[in-house]
């Protein structure tokens, strides 16, 4: 079973970890990935200065297979949102198809009034906001696929390789089991069987279990993450590791009495 | 030959630099392209929108 450290308290628990022969490596969880490069987030200077904090002390900053991928899907949001909504400003220069405005406007008042009512949420068209848009930018028979392809070319075109290149420049390694040069990460080697395990155990969403596993079978001695969920699965199982988490929901697990 | 060495970018500044990336703007040439593609678009959904009332109106025509 792990603990839950509040990120005031890390320098206390970087020093008892220094002074033991524990590895100085972490894996970030994707929503940490998230804020740190995300400035409009209430918490990015409290993540952003942990990170730096870490680096400082030397610990190795790592993401894995699932982190990354939701980082990446995150950005891809951001990117279509930003560029889909920048187009239907009456200043913008690109006419989009008269269709497509209408449905972007009228989700953007659905993506308004919904982080209105939870603070929490980023002003970001959710997939299925994103799919009803694609929609609009087809004439059916007449002129099929090109429009919603362009514009993905025209603004996702590289853009998603150039921001994983600049997260690893920035240190941030990709960590996975396939790379020999990486072995001496890992205790284990990750399988689903005890994935499943652990989201069996708390109920934890299945993406949230694998990268739980991919920890669990590291020799990372705690793991960075801002979802309540993270810090629940370690306080509940007795396979996990610590979870180094902002202060606010670190006094939230107080609750739930675990010992 | 000289390796050039890989500087390592700080973490302090990955936002700065991640948003830079989202944010480069279309050089005009691509917003000139897409705006020709959206315009034709346009023409054809509004064609097909007439089509589609035309069938509604026939309907029970056609299929007599």
């Amino acid at each position: 079973m792990g603990r839950v450290i509040a990120f005031s308290k890390l320098p206390e628990y970087l020093a008892k970890i220094e002074a033991s022969s524990a590895c100085r490596a972490t894996i970030l969880d994707s929503n940490i990935l998230i804020t740190s490069a995300y400035d409009v987030r209430d918490d990015y200077e409290d993540v952003r200065d942990l990170l730096v904090t870490l680096e400082e002390h030397g610990h190795r900053l790592l993401a894995t297979v699932n982190t990354k991928a939701e980082y990446i899907e995150y950005r891809r949001r951001i990117i279509l949102t930003e560029a889909l909504l920048d187009a239907v400003d009456e200043h913008s220069e690109l006419k989009l198809p008269s269709r497509a405005r209408a449905r972007i406007s009228t989700l953007k008042g659905t993506i308004k009034t919904a982080t209105q009512a939870d603070p929490e949420r980023d002003f970001v068209f959710g997939d299925a906001h994103l799919k009803r848009i694609k929609k609009e930018f087809s004439a059916g028979s007449h002129s099929g696929n090109i429009g919603w392809l362009k514009f993905c070319h025209k603004f996702l075109g590289g853009r998603l390789r150039e921001l994983e290149t600049d997260l690893q420049e920035s240190g941030i390694e990709y960590i996975s089991q396939h790379d020999s040069s990486q072995t001496d990460l890992f205790t284990q080697i990750i399988d689903w069987p005890e994935a499943m395990e652990i989201s069996e155990k708390t109920g934890v969403s299945f993406s949230d279990a694998m990268i739980l596993n991919a920890f669990r079978c590291s020799r990372c001695p705690f793991i960075v993450s801002r979802d309540f969920d993270i810090g629940y699965a370690v306080l509940a199982d007795s396979r996990l590791k610590d979870a180094v988490m902002p202060d606010r929901l670190a006094r939230e697990y107080r609750h739930y009495h675990f010992v | 030959m000289m390796e050039k060495q890989k500087v390592k970018k700080s973490i302090r500044t990955l936002a700065e630099r991640q948003r830079a990336i989202c944010h480069r703007p279309l050089k005009k040439e691509d917003i000139e392209e897409l705006n020709c593609i959206f315009e034709k678009i346009d023409q054809d959904q509004e064609q097909a929108e007439q089509e589609r009332k035309k069938k509604i109106a026939h309907g029970p025509e056609a299929n007599a």
